[in-house]
């Protein structure tokens, strides 16, 4: 899902950039909130951090100028909602772009706005509306997880469509997005039922956590 | 008990994914993917420069050591968090141990038993209970 390195135009880079602004800043403060509020939530924040850490770091190659991997938003946006968990893909973007040249300076606006900000709120909103028809916790957290995961290249095949729309938009979008469905779907499912495990693990662990965070997740 | 088994297939079912995916990016398939992805690009858009390169490429071993260790810092965090919650629940359960030893010399004291053996027996059983 990262976009290389300059391959995004001027004004396209810009655009994400504005974009992503905003729920960085609310991001912030909600890391600072937590941070203040709920010190003995500090663990959980940090380790759906580190999930990002390690699926964002599973690549295999895809698209010319981007490339696949789980991105392991969903937990931290379920549990923290999806500004801190802007926040925290916004860390490792920031880490892949400037030590590994992977994404880039130019294009981290894009990058976050796809997997920091799509993502999240879709595993968020799935979730939260899974929840609603009472489908099973263990269910509605694999389908959150997975289809966050497939919205954040949904965002990129968007991204590059609009940048390279060629003839038609369109054409150009279902191009992209044919190229990434591929290579995605088995990453979602992975990716799926990876945090699930964890998410089973945990709220059989610290299950005054889990209760709190996924009936505050997202109190402003 | 039953959570180890739920967590293995989970596991199994997770590596067989990973695996087909590495696979199949050997033969056609993913190949397919990459080669489209390229003309895909150049056939809607042929003209296009990057216009900014990295500031830093790292070499690929470098890259590949540098993608390992985020992959490490992640793994680090979740396992002392496991690490942590094992200890919590080792503690947890000793306290309740010592509890139960406690409450099962008083009993046996009262009864009129053997002060020690009471107390072991009904620790016993309250660590089956807990289990």
């Amino acid at each position: 899902m990262h976009i290389a390195e300059g391959f995004l135009p001027i004004e396209w880079a810009a655009f994400w950039y504005l974009a992503s602004l905003p729920f960085l800043y609310f991001g912030a403060r909600a890391v600072g909130k937590i941070f203040k509020e709920r010190p003995e939530h500090k663990l959980t924040l940090a380790v759906s951090g580190a999930f990002i850490f390690v699926l964002s770091s599973m690549k295999l190659p895809s698209v010319t100028g981007s490339s696949s991997h789980p991105t392991g938003t969903g937990l931290a946006a379920i549990l923290y909602g999806p500004t801190t968990a802007a926040v925290l893909a916004a860390i490792v973007l920031v880490f892949q772009a400037l030590l590994l040249a992977h994404g880039g300076i130019t294009t981290l606006g894009a990058d976050i706005f796809s997997m920091g900000i799509a993502g999240p709120f879709v595993a968020y909103f799935v979730f939260k509306g899974l929840r609603l028809v009472r489908i099973p916790l263990g269910v509605s957290f694999f389908f959150a997880a997975a289809l966050s995961d497939i919205a954040t290249y949904v965002i990129t095949s968007l991204q590059l469509a609009l940048a390279y729309p060629g003839a038609s938009f369109a054409n150009s979008f279902s191009i992209f997005l044919g190229i990434f469905a591929i290579t995605q779907i088995p990453l979602a499912i992975a990716e799926g039922v990876l945090l699930w495990m964890f998410f089973d693990y945990l709220q059989k662990s610290r299950p005054k956590i889990v209760a709190q965070c996924i009936g505050e997740a997202h109190a402003k | 008990m039953r959570d180890i088994y739920k967590y293995a297939i989970a596991l199994a079912f997770v590596i067989a994914i990973f695996v087909f995916a590495i696979v199949s990016n050997q033969n056609a398939m993913f190949g397919g993917a990459d080669v489209a992805g390229k003309e895909a690009i150049a056939k809607i858009n042929p003209n296009y420069k990057p216009w900014f390169a990295p500031l830093w490429q790292p070499k690929p071993e470098t890259e590949s050591m540098l993608f390992a260790l985020q992959a490490a810092i992640g793994a680090l965090v979740i396992g002392y968090f496991i690490g942590f919650e094992h200890g919590r629940k080792a503690v947890r359960e000793q306290s309740a141990q010592a509890d139960s030893n406690e409450k099962g010399r008083h009993a046996a004291l009262k009864s009129g038993q053997h002060s020690e053996d009471g107390g072991h027996v009904s620790a016993a059983n309250k660590q089956e209970k807990v289990d």
